[in-house]
């Protein structure tokens, strides 16, 4: 399962709001309510979906900007396809969102340096509240 | 900075010495008998002793031998009332560093000083052996930026508390994580706690985690990052931004290496190495009680400061360099060429968020000069390239004036001081019309709202 949320504020329309790129895989449905919570947190946004992670890593290659904040929902083997390519999301503010938990999955995401690491909560409170804090202080 | 002891019963001589040294930027520490003196140099680690000869319970020539054995193996200088030359031969035998008189001591102290303490640090340096840093991307090559990798290096060989401080963009964070990769603790986690972004709500159980039942949510099973960090090191980033009741909380688990996880009993143990950056002036905020001034002195038993990017412009070609090529590699893009004048107008600039807004700013010339082979100034953004042209234009009419009237050209302030006083009334006219609304300041002014923060905390302004 997979979920990644983009806040750009390089591609912010001219409203102020940021661009959230989404990419979702099975089951759909979390990822669109995570990105539908958050969104409702942070204000309107713009949801672009990925159908694959080729495609997403592609276009993060180019649609991501030093400093942009990217939330990522993800399980062993994301994290692991996340390592694979790091140097793209290097110049991100990470936000990691674990649904497996345990010592081999914490020890990876921290190697992918996330600026907050959580686990799966149903309304994504913790999230909200840090990425709302995040982009307050972008503003 | 330098340790050094100065062995002398002579009360006058020994206040002179005490400002002297420190006046060279060293700590200094008395002892006015023979006693005193040695037990001093057992205990502490003394780069340098400044020794007496005649002394109340006896010759300073007849210990010299006993200072220079103690752990620290400092340099010893001998300073004598009464020379006389069998003397100065006994103590250059017995491997003082040199001999001086009492009447030429402020005279010649500085510069013996200086040089056994530059013969020492090669020696240390020498006996440490090459130290292979991995750089992890650290670029630049100037003496400022050398200076703070010695001190990585020296960091990352022991366990103690660093405090990383320098303005926003400097690269303390990427210290951080060279100071980890470099220690003993590299396979383990380095851990990140983004003081400035966790919520005042979430900030205790983030760190110390929470027992079941403390908080709902299927995230029951996280524990808090300082477990996280055991074995491993832990990065408070922006630690300034620590609540109070935080900080007298995490003081605990410095101290006791134990704490407790929010609604829990039990007290769980964690052996984590802590790095903290800020760009906070920390003193600062403990005289105004924002921060307490028993952790900061806890945090700050080693401190890397970095410099800002404008006082290290010598590096301004390799990081130009360095971001262009990743830029071009991230983009699948053949390698792009400087014209001449794009380093100089980046130079020309002063560079208020340093290195991350250097690393923004190609990336904007970047895709300006998408198809183009080479990047010239003119894609670099408006308010860099305006500065460049009126530097030019600046120096050139100083130079004029130079010419027909003197003595106008010298009452002239600095280009940078001419420059800071009118962007700092631009501003404050600027938000007095806007009542301080930043977002259409930032509209008026046509500038991004980071740029224009940067500007505002520069000037000490707010909006
Ligand atoms: N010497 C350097 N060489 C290469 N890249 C650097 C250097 N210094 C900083 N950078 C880059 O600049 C950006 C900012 O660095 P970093 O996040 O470490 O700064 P910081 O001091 O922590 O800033 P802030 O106070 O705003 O958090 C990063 O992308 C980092 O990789
Ligand atoms: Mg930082």
């Amino acid at each position: 399962m997979v979920c990644l949320l983009l806040f750009s504020p390089i591609m912010k329309d001219q409203a102020g709001d940021y661009a959230i790129f989404i990419y979702v895989r099975k089951p759909e449905g979390v990822g669109e309510a995570l990105a539908n919570i958050i969104g409702r947190a942070v204000g309107q946004h713009q949801l672009t979906i990925f159908a694959s992670p080729a495609e997403l890593t592609a276009s993060l290659r180019t649609a991501l900007h030093n400093g942009d904040i990217v939330i990522v929902q993800a399980d062993q083997n994301t994290l692991a396809e996340l390592l694979a390519c790091q140097e793209i999301l290097e110049i991100s503010r990470l936000i990691l969102i674990l649904t497996e938990i345990n010592e081999e999955t914490i020890a990876m995401a921290h190697r992918l340096r996330p600026r907050f690491l959580t686990g799966l909560d149903d309304e994504f409170l913790k999230v909200s509240a840090v990425l709302g804090k995040m982009l307050e202080a972008a503003a | 900075m330098a340790k050094i002891l100065v062995v002398d019963d002579d009360r006058n001589l020994t206040r002179v010495l005490i400002e002297q040294t420190r006046r060279m930027g060293h700590h200094a520490m008395v002892a006015s008998t023979m006693r005193d003196g040695v037990e001093n140099a057992r205990l502490g680690d003394f780069d340098l002793v400044l020794l007496d000869v005649q002394m109340p319970d006896g010759n300073g020539l007849d210990f010299l031998p006993t200072f220079k054995e103690v752990a620290s193996r400092p340099e010893v200088i001998i300073v004598t009332g009464k020379g006389d030359p069998a003397g100065a031969a006994k103590a250059i035998k017995s491997g003082a560093w040199c001999y001086i008189e009492k009447p030429h001591v402020t005279k010649d102290l500085n510069l013996h000083m200086a040089r056994a303490l530059q013969y020492r640090a090669e020696k240390n340096r020498a006996a440490r052996g090459p130290v292979v840093l991995k750089r992890e991307m650290i670029i630049g090559s100037s003496i400022k930026i050398n200076h703070c990798l010695d001190q990585l290096a020296q960091a990352a060989m022991s366990d103690v508390s660093v405090l990383i401080t320098g303005e926003t963009g400097t690269g303390k964070e990427l210290f951080a994580r060279a100071i980890h990769a470099n220690s003993r603790r590299s396979a383990k986690n380095f851990v990140v706690v983004d003081c400035a972004s966790l919520p005042e709500t979430l900030i205790e159980s983030t760190l110390f985690g929470h027992e079941k039942g403390a908080f709902t949510g299927a995230d029951r099973a996280m524990t808090g990052l300082v477990k996280q960090a055991d074995g491993g090191t832990l990065f408070l980033d922006e630690v300034g931004e620590l609540p109070i009741q935080t900080q007298k909380a995490f003081l605990r688990v410095l101290q006791e290496h134990s704490y407790r996880p929010v609604g829990g009993c039990d007290e769980l143990t964690s052996d984590f190495r802590l790095v903290a950056a800020t760009n906070r002036d920390l003193e600062k905020q403990v005289s105004v009680s924002a921060f307490r001034k028993d952790l900061l002195f806890r945090l700050k038993a080693s401190v890397i400061h970095l410099p800002p990017l404008k006082k290290r412009l010598e590096d301004l070609r390799s990081l130009t360099g360095y971001f262009v090529s990743r830029l071009c590699e991230r983009y699948g893009q053949e390698k792009k060429e400087f014209g001449v004048d794009f380093v100089a107008t980046l130079s020309a600039y002063d560079w208020p968020g340093n290195v991350r807004e250097l690393a923004q700013t190609l990336e904007h010339a970047f895709s300006a000069a998408f198809h183009s082979p080479t990047l010239y100034a003119n894609h670099l953004p408006d308010h860099i390239r305006i500065l460049q042209a009126q530097t030019a234009v600046q120096q050139s009419k100083t130079s004029l004036q130079a010419c027909q009237i003197p003595s106008d050209a010298l009452s002239l302030p600095a280009w940078r001081q001419f420059r800071d006083s009118y962007e700092k009334e631009y501003l404050q006219r600027l938000l007095a019309q806007t009542k301080g609304n930043v977002s259409a300041a930032s509209r008026v002014a046509d500038l991004s709202r980071t740029h224009l923060y940067q500007l505002l905390a520069k000037h000490d302004l707010q909006g």
